[in-house]
């Protein structure tokens, strides 16, 4: 099936409505629908829905050889599934540009930024490491798939715990079922956090949208997925689309993802604790019965609160970071000549508070990104300087 | 029996979608169609079926080919495809949570699913999976570790009229006797399982009875 | 238990292959007919369909259906997406499997020299001349007396946004009481396709969006529900305008 065109009304309405202040389903131009975790009967296994996006992941291991050049260390792989079932254009098994992007996003923010200690999943040097398979498979599309599948895989590695081995004298290792011995825990050192900004470009002004649904990702210039965690580095950075923008709005973007990082990490970590200590109280976990919501009802208590909130409070105050961020963009659109943009400019200074946390963990990752991100280096560094 | 549950018009995208569990196996099945076809697809008389099985982990193997077939055979009995010939009608399911009957729920899940998306077809269809244990007796909707212990097992998809069987696939050795005692008692266990099809259904237009 | 409601009695929820009645054209004197979601097969009426079983005054059997998927009824009122132009036709979105088309003289007061232009992404409402499960949809622009009443091309700077089929069904009459309550509210142009898609056009954007929010509302909930939840719907929206 073909997916179904987009009509010039519907593209310049969503602008139309930007330019107005507003969005369809009624966010701020920087607010997050809302996320909710959820967990399998099984360990590692987790769906993740933003708003009607919703995604589940799995987390399989087996035992494995290790790979000659890193003897002690265990490995990790991380795959990512479009079906019909996510929107019905999609074909099944046949891989797609959003695939190869999300596939991108993912091996980047959890594989390469090594945020999971590889070393503690070796079995015996040089004989057999633990293997950990993600499998993430998108049920629904409705926008910002790179933040929800992020989402769902580092939640299923958390809250995964790998069978217990004993290793025998002679070699010969031997695998507990999870009713011999308890299992183990995965061990995390930085949690990845992956947040997605959507540019419109309008008569040379430049609108910013944080979690884009999917009407406003088809009609958007283009977009930018910062992929970190809440230590201060940045373990990917995607650029796609035909949008070229100053690089102090990317590094305002980047501050902006730098200060929401801690509570959206934080918020997976409580979930998954949550739901491993309750583990521990009940003898059978039931997982998804019963506790999975539909999209209509998901649908439906969102306009309910929607109307709750507005009847209570009648005036109510911009949030903080919007005008803050939205302000420092204006000032850039003005003060920036596009001939001569090598100098950064005082407004950018002054608010360096959050900017020294952007630190430049590991010069190769850098050098892997494309041109605006080598920029992006060059530019953090001399802050730092 | 085991418990059974659903949610209708469970992702926003699909034409029609159903979260099934029977027991603590759980299903999500989506339809989309009828629907443009490829060319390489497209049949003069009749819709284009096409059933996928996703499991929770990894690429499908033999194993969800199985699956794949037994459900598309199921399918293509009960829909009436010579209504919309050159088009094409998608069935996708999700293995979510497994406890050893991932093919009576994920039959099931299809069959709701083709019910909320509003398919034209010849009835509904129910499928019930049962075991056989060394002792003798018969287990309807049995767990993982029941399962483990059996020494058959069978499952039965029955169409909603008459209750004929559809589709049968079996593992393991039955005898005659033990085959029609088992199919017997799936036949009156997929009685209840209609039941629950139409007061799901009749849940989901409880709201127009009352106003329009 | 059957209920009066609009022209239509509600006799019940049926699901596809349950029995509505008996019917042997050669016994049966009384003529019926049936409508969508029911089939006639063995002398027997049956659903095809889940849904809400109807019956009108003239014996007209119908079940409505919840739906997504448009499959096209010939002289239904659809909005299209233009997708290109092939030679005298342009081709047309309207959410079904096939594509239709339309002439660049299906439009009122077109002729050779007079030429329709449409680009593509435009939006188009019509109505369907052919549609049937063997032949490709037609659209058409004008009634048997050449007149628009109506149809055309949509105008700039309206909203367009997808609903579920029994939604569009139920706000395709102007005079449903909750289109009225949101017209109370602000002054509006509504123009609803039976494939699903609604245009709507107001003068401020953020009241668009509001009757969009509006509209929506009445895939989760009753029309009582929704009825009662318009103005705080507006609420919600009104602080936008105020910036």
């Amino acid at each position: 099936m073909k997916e179904v065109p987009l009509s010039t009304c519907e593209r310049t309405s969503i602008v139309s409505a930007l330019q107005a202040g507003l969005r369809y389903d009624n966010r701020e131009f920087l607010e997050v629908r809302d996320i909710t975790l959820t967990f399998g009967k099984d360990y590692g296994c987790c769906t993740a829905t933003i708003g009607q996006t919703r995604v589940i992941a799995q987390v399989t291991c087996e035992v494995v050889e290790p790979r000659p050049s890193r003897p002690n260390e265990g490995k990790l792989s991380v795959a990512v599934h479009l079906s019909p079932m996510a929107a019905p254009h999609f074909e099944p098994g046949r891989g797609n540009d959003l695939v190869d992007e999300l596939q991108l996003i993912l091996d980047r923010n959890i594989k390469e930024s090594r945020c999971l200690d590889l070393e503690s999943l070796c079995i015996m040097a040089d004989e057999s490491v633990w293997h950990l398979r993600v499998d993430v498979t998108v049920l629904n599309h409705a926008g910002n798939l790179g933040d929800a599948c992020n989402i769902a895989s580092v939640a299923a590695l958390r809250h995964f715990h790998r069978p217990d081995v004993t290793v025998e004298e002679d070699g010969r290792v031997t695998v507990h079922t999870l009713e011999e011995r308890e299992p183990i825990p995965t061990f995390m050192k930085k949690v990845p956090v992956c947040l997605t900004y959507a540019f419109f470009i309008v008569d040379d002004y430049c609108y910013m949208l944080m979690d884009p649904s999917e009407k406003e990702e088809r009609v958007m210039s283009g977009k930018l997925i910062v992929g970190l965690n809440p230590h201060g580095e940045i373990t990917s950075l995607v650029f796609p689309g035909r949008v070229s923008l100053q690089k102090e709005q990317i590094v305002s973007c980047i501050r902006n993802a730098f200060s929401k990082a801690k509570s959206s990490a934080e918020m997976v970590q409580k979930a998954v604790d949550e739901d491993i200590e309750k583990r521990k109280s009940l003898i059978k976990p039931e997982g998804f019965i019963n506790c999975l919501a539909s999209d209509a009802r998901y649908a439906r208590q969102r306009i309910m609160r929607k109307i709750k909130t507005t009847s209570k409070t009648e005036f109510k105050i911009p949030q903080e970071p919007v005008e803050d961020l939205q302000e420092s963009m204006d000032e850039i659109q003005i003060k920036f000549d596009p001939f001569d943009s090598d100098e950064v400019t005082t407004p950018m200074k002054v608010k360096q508070h959050t900017a020294k946390k952007v630190k430049v963990s590991k010069p190769r990752e850098v050098a892997s990104e494309s041109e605006e991100e080598e920029e992006e280096g060059k530019l953090t560094s001399q802050d730092l300087q | 029996m085991a418990k059974h549950a659903c949610q209708l018009n469970f992702l926003s995208r699909s034409d029609g979608s159903a979260l099934y569990s029977i027991g603590n196996t759980v299903a999500l099945a989506s339809v989309n169609g009828p629907g443009e076809v490829k060319k390489s697809n497209r049949h003069y008389n009749r819709s284009h079926l096409e059933v996928c099985y996703s499991p929770s982990t990894g690429q499908s193997m033999i194993g969800e080919r199985t699956l794949e077939s037994v459900i598309l055979h199921t399918v293509e009995q009960v829909i009436l495809v010579h209504l919309h010939p050159r088009t094409a009608t998608n069935v996708t399911i999700q293995e979510m949570q497994s406890d050893g009957l991932a093919l009576s729920t994920s039959v099931n899940a299809t069959c709701l699913a083709l019910l909320d998306a509003g398919v034209q077809m010849k009835s509904p269809f129910a499928a019930v999976t049962c075991c056989l244990t060394p002792s003798g007796t018969i287990i309807i909707e049995p767990t993982e570790a029941e399962l483990k212990e059996s020494e058959a097992l069978a499952t039965f998809v029955f169409d909603g009229q008459a209750l004929n069987v559809l589709s049968a696939h079996q593992e393991g050795c039955l005898d005659s006797e033990n085959f029609y005692a088992c199919l017997r008692k799936c036949q009156t266990a997929a009685k209840d399982v209609l039941n629950f099809y139409r007061r799901i259904m009749e849940e989901k237009y409880s709201s127009d009875k009352s106003y329009n | 238990m059957s209920l009066k409601v609009g022209g239509a009695e509600i006799i019940g929820v049926v699901l596809p292959g349950d029995e509505i009645l008996q019917f042997n054209p050669d016994v049966n004197k009384e003529r019926i007919c049936i409508g969508p979601g029911l089939r006639w097969e063995d002398n027997v009426v049956r659903a095809t369909k889940p849904g809400i079983l109807k019956k009108t005054t003239k014996k007209l059997y119908y079940v409505d259906t919840h739906q997504k998927r448009y499959i096209p009824q010939r002289r239904e009122f659809v909005i299209g997406i233009v997708l290109k132009k092939k030679g005298d036709y342009y081709t047309i979105d309207i959410g079904g499997s096939e594509q239709a088309t339309i002439s660049y003289l299906s439009f009122e007061n077109a002729s050779k020299k007079t030429r329709k232009e449409m680009k593509p992404g435009d939006l188009i409402f019509g109505q369907l001349l052919v549609a049937n499960k063997d032949m490709e949809p037609e659209m058409v622009c004008i009634d048997t007396y050449d007149r628009a009443v109506g149809m055309g091309s949509l105008p700039e700077g309206g909203i367009m946004f997808n609903v579920s089929l029994h939604v569009a069904r139920l706000i395709v009459n102007p005079e449903n009481p909750f289109l009225l309550n949101i017209s109370k509210k602000v002054q509006y142009a509504i123009v609803t396709g039976f494939n699903g898609r609604v245009w709507v056009k107001a003068k401020k954007q953020s009241d668009m969006v509001a009757i969009m929010n509006c509209i929506l509302m009445l895939e989760v909930m009753t029309l009582k529900e929704a009825n009662d939840n318009v103005f705080k719907v507006f609420e919600s929206f009104s602080r936008h305008g105020l910036k």
